[in-house]
């Protein structure tokens, strides 16, 4: 595996909203390259466009302006995107399911159109995610944090080479937000490409490999938590982001 | 097209465990008791009676079927942010399909129950051993498949939930008058500008004209329906449905979600 090469790059991905209030630029020419194999988080705090620009990089938004690129390929808007694993903020599976016919739906949909799948492949990813004790539970009685792991799992399905996570500790006790971290580094640890959203500095810091910042829209760093904290001489993250937020909105 | 029928069947596995499939199978059943209740009032007609209210049921159920599985749920999977998750699988025009298409399935089954419930009634209770009322269980799947197609279409105009309801009995209400409509309309023409008289007749070519699949007086009465009219409907059906989810599609991959 090229680990210098970029699996997703966006060029000048930007997204202007028309509201009663006037024009609201969510999103300001993102400019960022994922590494392969790497985890990449991109913090910023509420209403920063991450989630814009999640949206904009699967396809739901058609952007004002840029494009996205997924394997040398320029991604459209409105089309699926095989080969991306993709969780969703909030997510809530279908509760009517059963943990085992929902993930097992997600491989259907993921996979080859021509070719079935296989039962051992559902309960290895139920197995990747801890949940291979719980296949016949219906998901309307799962606990927040067993949700979020099945739709971890949902998010694996198809053996994704990359994954693309909204927040997905948010939500979460202590617990359910180590154990979903854990299971990130495990991907990680495959040669999966991790790029996701989240507000949480602690989980960053232990994920990742290169963070950037959003603030009001626009990226304002990217690089590793070392040179970040470098780049306000801070001694942690914490301080580093409400810095370089004072200084977005100065 | 394997992904649509993973979907659909999807959809009527969720449909068919979801606590609203037994509630309408309950107000199903009242409602036989009440056709039966009305037929006793009845002097020396029950059957008619019976199969009268049992029309009325079939359509009740059938239009509680298209709002409640199949416009609920969706907007409940989008609440979920669980559409995000389908459409970064499939094509915006699969996934619509797929509910589609779940959703007919649990239409066919209420309105086949429905229809059997009223046949058996009728026999059971009336003396008349009428297979012919298997034919209003067709219509109504005719009739609430084109309605369901509509609230899709406003769904993928971003129509919320609540809207969208009200919009597809509005829709239906008045796409029960259209012939008489155009009627009125076109007698009005005559007396009026042509150009009146053309824009009537194309807004009745747009708008959903349910007179078409109400044959419940003809059923009851035990005529038979002319093969031309059969064909005409059906075909009418085809058409608009393939047109309403053509442009559902479409402009659901133009949007932002």
């Amino acid at each position: 595996m090229n680990q210098d090469a970029y699996i997703i790059e966006t060029k000048k991905l930007s997204k202007t909203y028309k509201s009663k209030e006037g024009r609201i630029e969510a999103l300001k020419n993102l400019d960022l390259r994922v590494k392969t194999g790497e985890i990449l988080g991109l913090l910023g705090p509420n209403g920063a466009g991450k989630t814009t620009g999640v949206k904009l990089i699967m396809g739901f938004m058609s952007p004002t302006e840029g494009e996205v690129i997924f394997q040398d390929r320029k991604l459209l808007v409105g089309q699926p995107r095989r080969g991306i694993g993709y969780l969703p903020e909030s997510f809530r599976p279908n509760p009517n399911l059963t943990v085992f016919e929902y993930v097992k739906f997600q491989c259907d949909l993921a996979g080859d159109a021509h070719k079935r799948v296989k039962r051992e492949e559902v309960e290895e990813l139920l197995g990747l995610v801890g949940m291979s004790r719980f296949p016949r539970r219906k998901i309307s009685d799962l606990s927040k944090g067993m949700g979020q792991r099945v739709g971890l799992a949902q998010a694996f399905a198809g053996d994704p080479e990359l994954l693309i996570l909204d927040e997905p500790t948010s939500g979460l006790d202590p617990i359910g937000k180590s154990e979903v971290i854990e299971v990130l580094l495990e991907m990680k640890n495959r040669g999966k490409t991790i790029f996701f959203c989240s507000h949480i500095l602690s989980e960053v810091e232990r994920l990742c490999d290169r963070i950037g910042i959003l603030v009001e829209g626009q990226l304002r760093f990217l690089g590793t938590s070392q040179e970040f904290k470098e780049k306000w001489k801070a001694a942690d993250l914490d301080e580093g982001f409400k810095l370089e937020a004072q200084c977005a909105t100065s | 097209m394997r992904y649509v029928l993973t979907i659909s069947l999807v959809a009527l596995k969720e449909s068919l465990r979801n606590r609203l499939f037994v509630g309408l199978l309950i107000f199903l059943g009242l409602f036989f008791i009440f056709s039966v209740y009305i037929s006793t009032l009845s002097l020396g007609t029950p059957a008619r009676f019976i199969q009268n209210t049992g029309m009325l049921g079939i359509s009740l159920v059938c239009l509680a079927v298209a709002i409640l599985f199949g416009l609920f749920s969706i907007y409940q999977e989008k609440e979920r942010n669980e559409l995000y998750v389908l459409l970064n699988r499939v094509s915006r025009s699969s996934y619509l399909l797929g509910r589609f298409l779940g959703t007919t399935y649990i239409l066919v089954l209420f309105a086949f129950f429905a229809g059997a419930g009223i046949f058996f009634l009728t026999w059971w209770l009336g003396g008349k051993y009428d297979p012919d009322l298997f034919w209003a269980v067709y219509w109504a799947v005719l009739e609430f498949t084109m309605l369901m197609g509509l609230g899709l279409l406003f769904y993928s105009m971003g129509v919320g939930f609540t809207l969208n309801s009200l919009m597809v009995l509005g829709v239906y209400v008045v796409g029960h008058s259209m012939n008489e409509a155009i009627q009125s309309f076109i007698g009005l023409g005559q007396f009026g500008s042509p150009v009146h008289l053309a824009l009537v007749k194309t807004i009745s070519i747009i708008f959903p004209n349910f007179d078409m699949f109400d044959f419940r007086l003809a059923i009851v009465h035990g005529e038979a329906i002319p093969l031309g009219r059969f064909a005409l409907s059906t075909i009418y059906w085809f058409f608009y449905l393939a047109a309403i989810l053509t442009a559902g599609s479409v402009i659901m991959n133009r949007k932002d979600i």
